[in-house]
């Protein structure tokens, strides 16, 4: 795989939430985002609480432009405070988010995890692979899907 | 007067002891007749006591017992959702980092170094691999058990398809004779028949004309449990001397070099999914005289019999614990 990766022709715009805990995931998950020409358009929540404050404009993201949401969110499981099933569950449950995209982007492959990811409205299920290129190649596609081939939910929708 | 009175007193005294003691006498006499008379009874209800006993003493032990079974089965699970989700997290952070470092830096490394960097990330790739290996199992162990009729050959026959179309250009002799069944777990029997025949498969590479055989043979006094079921082969074999651990996961028979493909969890999930039918695997073999591998799918009669175990519940087998415990059983270790 070259170094630089074709640049999808992503609309301004258009943003990524990643909720991811492990700063080792995360800097991996932004150098693939990077690889792939993302890596600007995206905001990091640390847990649980942080990613549904940032999405309903809530403690330190009080007055943030609700507007704005983000054009998918990468969700990881585990997560400290409030984990990923949760977050998914309060935004399905929430008229403001119910439709935002929501890929799980997750170690796990346990089947539990699949049955109630699903099972609480999640967009897709994408297993982080081990193997870095794989993971770069993963991130690419979910990118260029979420962010370029998908037909975001009307915003009256949201 | 007095004395009159006296003499009757003493008349009426002597009269009273009398009867007294004749009447103890007589009572001494109807009691040891009777303990003599319901001796038995008393012993019989003295056994039936302590049977009783028993029996509670043992159903309470049963309940403790399933109690742990549960608790363990409980923390297996987690156990195998923390293997699943948070070993793989430094695994990513191991290849990851080890390419970013190949990728942002490679120009300032020599060959060596760079040659380690990869030699990293084929590490964290095999553990990734072990770790997909011990889920596999752990599913095996966990997985719904589901008893029906299973047409073997029919099954053996579309994971001959399957091997065969990975490298077409191999010959290779498959004799799966018709009309095999068995009364099993359909995806666990595949499961079990496709790690051997892959097995097979493997080992008879290097052959002319490989052969790769499944058949039945009548149940083995040694081992009773109905049917055996079993998959041969023409390849390079082992010596049994080495195969007694054999079943356990990650064991290999053969080097890297000659064999490089396949981390030996196999025969590993193969003697699981036997088990959970209650049945038996073992293995015949000699270096270049190919393999062997026996199995049943079914516990001993005569056992469950003994146990007192209903024969509508001896098609279950028990929880997934059952039968963990002990050496894994094999023809090579016990003849």
């Amino acid at each position: 795989m070259s170094a630089v990766a074709e640049r999808p022709n992503v609309a301004p715009g258009k943003t990524i939430l990643l909720v991811e805990d492990n700063p080792d995931d995360e800097a991996l998950t932004l150098r693939a985002l990077k690889r792939n020409g993302l890596s600007h358009q995206v905001h990091v929540a640390h847990d649980g609480v942080e990613a549904l404050d940032y999405l309903f404009g809530r403690g330190a993201f009080a007055g943030r432009d609700l507007r704005d949401q983000p054009t998918v969110t990468l969700l990881d499981l585990k997560l400290p405070r409030l984990d990923g099933l949760e977050v998914l569950r309060q935004l399905r449950a929430d008229q403001r988010t119910r439709c935002l995209p929501v890929v799980i982007l997750t170690s796990s492959r346990e089947d539990q995890d699949l049955v109630q990811g699903y099972g609480y409205g999640a967009n897709s299920y994408i297993r982080k692979p081990v193997d870095f290129h794989q993971f770069v190649e993963a991130v690419r596609q979910v990118g260029s899907y979420w962010l370029v081939l998908n037909e975001d939910p009307p915003r009256n929708a949201s | 007067m007095m004395s009159a009175l006296t003499l009757a007193v003493v008349l009426l005294s002597a009269v009273s002891l009398g009867l007294l003691g004749w009447a103890l006498r007589l009572r001494r006499k109807a009691l040891e007749a009777r303990v003599f008379r319901d001796e038995p009874a008393v012993q019989e209800s003295r056994e039936m006591a302590a049977l009783r006993d028993l029996l509670a003493s043992l159903h309470e032990r049963c309940r403790l017992a399933q109690d742990r079974a549960a608790e363990t089965e409980h923390e297996l699970a987690a156990l195998v959702y923390a293997i699943s989700h948070d070993l793989r997290a430094p695994l990513r952070g191991i290849d990851g980092f080890s390419q970013a470092v190949i990728e942002d830096h490679g120009r300032h490394l020599d060959a060596t170094a760079q040659a380690y960097l990869a030699r990293v990330r084929a590490n964290a790739t095999q553990i990734n691999a072990m770790i997909d290996d011990l889920l596999a199992l752990s599913k095996v162990v966990r997985a719904p058990f589901r008893p029906e009729t299973v047409d073997v050959s029919t099954l053996a026959r579309s994971i001959a398809v399957e091997l065969s179309a990975s490298e077409p250009t191999r010959p290779v002799r498959w004799e799966i004779p018709a009309n095999i069944v068995a009364t099993a777990d359909r995806a666990l029997l595949t499961e079990a028949l496709r790690q051997l025949l892959a097995n097979a498969w493997k080992f008879t590479s290097a052959r002319d004309v490989a052969q790769i055989s499944v058949c039945t043979l009548p149940p083995d006094p040694e081992y009773p449990g109905g049917t055996v079921y079993q998959v041969g082969d023409n390849g390079v074999g082992f010596d049994l001397q080495y195969a007694g651990r054999l079943f356990g996961p990650f064991q290999k028979m053969h080097s890297p070099e000659e064999f490089p493909s396949g981390r030996g969890i196999g025969l590993a999930l193969v003697q699981r999914i036997v088990r959970r039918h209650e049945g038996r695997v073992w293995v015949d073999s000699a270096p270049g005289q190919g393999a062997r591998f026996s199995f049943t799918l079914a516990g001993d009669p005569t056992v469950a019999e003994l146990a007192g175990v209903p024969s509508a519940e001896r098609t279950t087998p028990l929880s997934a614990a059952h039968g963990a415990a002990g050496a894994p059983l094999s023809k090579a270790t016990t003849v």
